[in-house]
């Protein structure tokens, strides 16, 4: 009996390896078109061609293995049809007709299914075939990690490039569908609001978080946030660049700051007119530290990194939600938007803008009864939001609106209505005062209103949103990475689930996303020209859910994955089931140093076996859990380092006028 | 009354967004990256030359679809338009000469916006791009050259089709692909190091110790 419990295992951790090999083989076979700064195909070579293909063909003898193995759960017709087709698709791979790959790899998904399902411990089962294949992929994307230090410290030696590609070319596999993904997240709100308006409306809202708060935790979470942030800022910098990343950081802040050297504050404020009075500030910040206006610009994003990770981190909280998802959203935010488009594009007032629209919804989410302490500290918020960035401000309270209707015969229903009047409170008189005050603010607003009154004169703009999505996956491909506006919409799913204002806002912040994209979309973009125009669509990208979507995916997708381990073992993740992980991560780089094919082979061959006997010798360690989370981890660092690559070799700053630099 | 919901949410959307901030332009990502080796300099007596470095922002080199370009030579008093050739001489590096305007004084070179394409028909670069700066003396013989261009203002227009009156001054600046370190890479290594080692150290004591 243990015999068969053991070849039983054995089957199901060799279909792991071919499911994992498979899957490279078989995108290599398919050669899927994608686009990241010119074209490409798939090639998905792990080894190389013939080694991969070679490993996919032994490993998939698993098959009739599987079969033979259940036999007895299995009838004799559907039994013969399984195995003359593997031997077929097998036989036709070696024969090397073309798609008889996507047949074998069929096949052996098929031969896992049916031991998977025919097994009484399910998520035992689907662990153990899981462990080897998600062990390729996490040396597959742990491998890059050594590319993207190399290349931090030496941007143009480009040593070890195969990892880095391998990595590309299995994430951007699911480019064709990009377009697809981004429609279903933006439409998503509506299938969000009537799986909404069909549940019982009873249940109360009330927050986990009112619980005694564990302040090591916390001071854990932010010092993870801190070491991500340093990571991520001085990533640009580390060959010693002398330049100050970013397309905005010169003309748009640099170059204003160092104009208004030497004027008193009050002068500095009302000439430092360029977006909003963030310039004034940082120039006050210039007085009172005395550091220089380049160092000031030049390290302005690390603070914003940590301050609005942190602040998400406590949003999150205070929303209700748990401490899981609220690291989880914390890392995506400095990982991912807004923190590596912030560093790219140099949009600092944008940035805190965003930051402050973070503080606000911790103390939204926060304040269960009124109270005139939070109200006006609102009303203060949402007035920095309009005179730092009077764009975002447009967003932030449109949400707010949208919350209202959105939460309207709810339990959930006054917050909003509150939160909408302490946007206004102070906002609108005081904001309306300083546009009548500073002229250079209102030829900016009244500049503004004339470019975005253009879809109601030119309705026909508005028909260009198809060109313009299609224009945003050529010129922003590495910050949309398809595999991650997959997670999302996992994230959106687990969304459906849930109750409370802070999904309600989440909904209402997914409409105002969608909304606005339409609207934003023909502004700047020229059909006749797509090459040299630019949609504003990244613009709303930037102040996008996408980035608590995505944490709310990773955090599905670590929830699925308790079902592939003995649950005796209680809560705790301990270090132990991380310890392969950290091996792999070691291994990889091997990948990383060698492009050898039988060197890759040997590693490749090495850590497979490796991973199957510790399976075996300690079967109560969670490796599928510690592998699936590495993953989707090394995913979201990896898609960080990719966008921010470019700038190790132009800062990508604009500069003024020719002639006026 | 779901409808209603809809136009209530439109209108308000509508009525939120027109606050806004005029935005710039030259921002994708995937515009390649022109960067310059050396300054430019005298060839000839009446020829100036100069190095053209073009990459994809992975790095990888750029293949021209064309070996012409016209260059927006500037001065103080004007610019003028200079056609010149380009010569690959190794992948993504090309060779460019041209013969100097009559132009005095600090003369910075410019690749005008959209100039270029790569062999996938990618327009580039998205912005008026500087290449390169050269001195040209008072007494410069160089009055009878060979511009093809007759003197123009300083550019305020971008062909850029419809953009945001800002977006039409903007200029970018090519870099030097040997660009001077003033920072040494080993200490920042070092400190970055440090601080990581730091924060790693208080991210694993916390939860053990305190749970």
């Amino acid at each position: 009996m243990r015999d068969m419990e053991f070849a039983a295992k054995l089957s199901r951790c060799i279909s792991g390896v071919s499911l994992g090999i498979g899957l490279l083989v078989l995108l290599n076979s398919l050669k899927i078109p994608f686009y990241l700064y010119y074209p490409h195909v798939t090639q998905t070579i792990l080894t190389s061609a013939t080694y991969d293909l070679y490993f996919f063909l032994a490993s998939s003898v698993s098959v009739p293995c599987t079969l033979v193995l259940n036999k007895s759960k299995l009838s004799r017709s559907g039994l013969f049809g399984i195995l003359t087709m593997w031997a077929a698709a097998l036989t036709l791979t070696v024969l090397g007709v073309r798609y008889a790959v996507v047949i074998l790899y069929a096949t052996v998904a098929f031969g896992v299914i049916s031991s998977v399902s025919k097994s009484e411990l399910r998520g035992l089962a689907v662990g153990d075939v899981l462990v080897p294949a998600l062990s390729i992929f996490v040396l597959i994307e742990s491998s890059p990690l050594y590319y993207w230090v190399g290349a931090a410290l030496n941007p143009h030696a480009q040593v070890g490039m195969l990892s880095q590609e391998l990595e590309l070319n299995l994430t951007f596999s699911l480019f064709p569908l990009a377009i697809g993904l981004m429609l279903l997240l933006l439409f998503s709100w509506i299938a969000l609001t009537i799986r909404f308006r069909r549940k019982p409306l009873v249940i109360r809202y009330e927050p986990t978080a009112k619980t005694k708060p564990k302040i090591r935790l916390l001071a854990a979470s932010l010092d993870l946030f801190a070491i991500l942030a340093i990571i991520t800022f001085f990533y640009s910098y580390l060959a010693g660049q002398g330049w100050i990343v970013g397309v905005d950081s010169y003309w748009i802040y640099l170059n204003p700051l160092n104009a208004l050297a030497g004027l008193t504050p009050y002068q500095a404020f009302a000439t430092s007119y360029t977006h909003g009075l963030y310039v004034g500030f940082l120039y006050l910040i210039e007085l009172a530290t005395r550091m220089s206006a380049f160092s000031i610009v030049k390290y302005a994003p690390l603070i914003l990194a940590i301050a609005t990770a942190s602040t998400v981190f406590l949003a999150i909280l205070k929303g209700g939600w748990n401490h899981e998802l609220a690291i989880l959203s914390a890392v995506c935010t400095l990982l991912w938007l807004p923190t590596t488009l912030g560093i790219y594009a140099g949009i600092q007032a944008n940035w805190v803008a965003y930051l402050l629209w973070m503080l606000f919804l911790s103390l939204y989410f926060r304040s269960g009864v009124w109270s005139v302490i939070t109200f006006v500290v609102e009303g203060l918020i949402s007035f920095a939001i309009l005179v730092i960035h009077p764009w975002t401000w447009g967003i932030f309270f449109t949400t707010l609106l949208i919350t209202i209707l959105v939460s309207w015969r709810t339990p959930w229903k006054d917050r909003p209505v509150h939160g909408a009047l302490a946007a206004l409170i102070i906002a609108l008189p005081v904001g309306a005062g300083a546009y009548g005050v500073l002229p250079n603010l209102r030829y900016d607003l009244m500049n503004t209103l004339g470019l975005y009154a253009s879809p109601f004169f030119q309705p026909g703009s508005l028909l260009t949103f198809g060109g313009a999505m299609q224009e945003l996956f050529v010129n922003w491909t590495p910050f949309i990475p398809p595999l991650l506006l997959l997670l999302c919409l996992v994230g959106v799913y687990s969304l459906s689930g849930r109750q409370g204002g802070a999904r309600n806002y989440v909904v209402a912040w997914i409409v105002t996303w969608f909304i606005g994209s339409i609207l934003v979309a023909p502004t700047n973009y020229n059909p006749t020209n797509p090459g040299l125009s630019e949609t504003g669509l990244w613009r709303m990208l930037y102040v996008s859910p996408l980035p608590i979507l995505l944490a709310l995916g990773l955090e599905k997708c670590l929830e699925i994955s308790k079902r592939w381990q003995i649950h005796s073992l209680g809560e705790k993740w301990p270090l132990k089931s991380h310890l392969t992980s950290l091996a792999l991560i070691a291994a990889s780089a091997g990948l990383f140093l060698f492009d050898d094919p039988l060197v890759r082979l040997a590693i490749l061959t090495a850590v497979v076996v490796a991973v199957i006997v510790v399976e075996f010798r300690f079967p109560r360690y969670r490796t599928a859990r510690s592998f699936l989370a590495v993953i989707l981890i090394l995913l979201l660092v990896n898609a960080a380092f990719r966008s921010l690559y470019p700038l190790l070799l132009d800062p990508h700053s604009l500069f003024g006028p020719v002639g006026a630099q | 009354m779901q409808a209603l919901k809809l136009t209530a949410i439109a209108v308000l959307v509508l009525l939120a967004l027109p606050i806004v901030s005029v935005f710039g332009a030259g921002y994708p990502i995937a515009t390649p990256i022109l960067g310059t080796t050396g300054a430019p300099a005298l060839a000839s007596p009446s020829l100036y030359s100069g190095v053209l470095n073009v990459l994809y922002a992975d790095g990888a080199p750029v293949v021209l679809a064309s070996n012409h370009i016209t260059l927006n030579v500037c001065g103080t008093t004007g610019c003028v338009d200079v056609t010149s050739t380009l010569k690959q001489t190794a992948p993504g590096t090309y060779t460019y000469t041209f013969t100097p305007p009559s132009l005095t004084g600090t003369i910075t070179i410019y690749v005008t916006a959209g100039d270029l394409a790569d062999d996938n028909g990618r327009i580039f670069p998205s912005v008026d791009t500087s290449i390169g700066t050269y001195v040209s003396p008072a007494s410069s013989t160089s009055s009878s050259s060979q511009a093809s261009g007759t003197t123009n203002p300083i550019p305020t227009q971008s062909p850029m089709g419809a953009q945001s009156p800002e977006s039409t001054q903007l200029t970018k600046q090519a870099v030097t692909t040997t660009e001077p370190k003033q920072q040494s890479p080993i200490l920042l290594v070092v400190l970055s190091l440090i601080v990581l080692l730091v924060a790693a150290v208080g991210l694993v004591v916390y939860p053990t110790r305190f749970t």
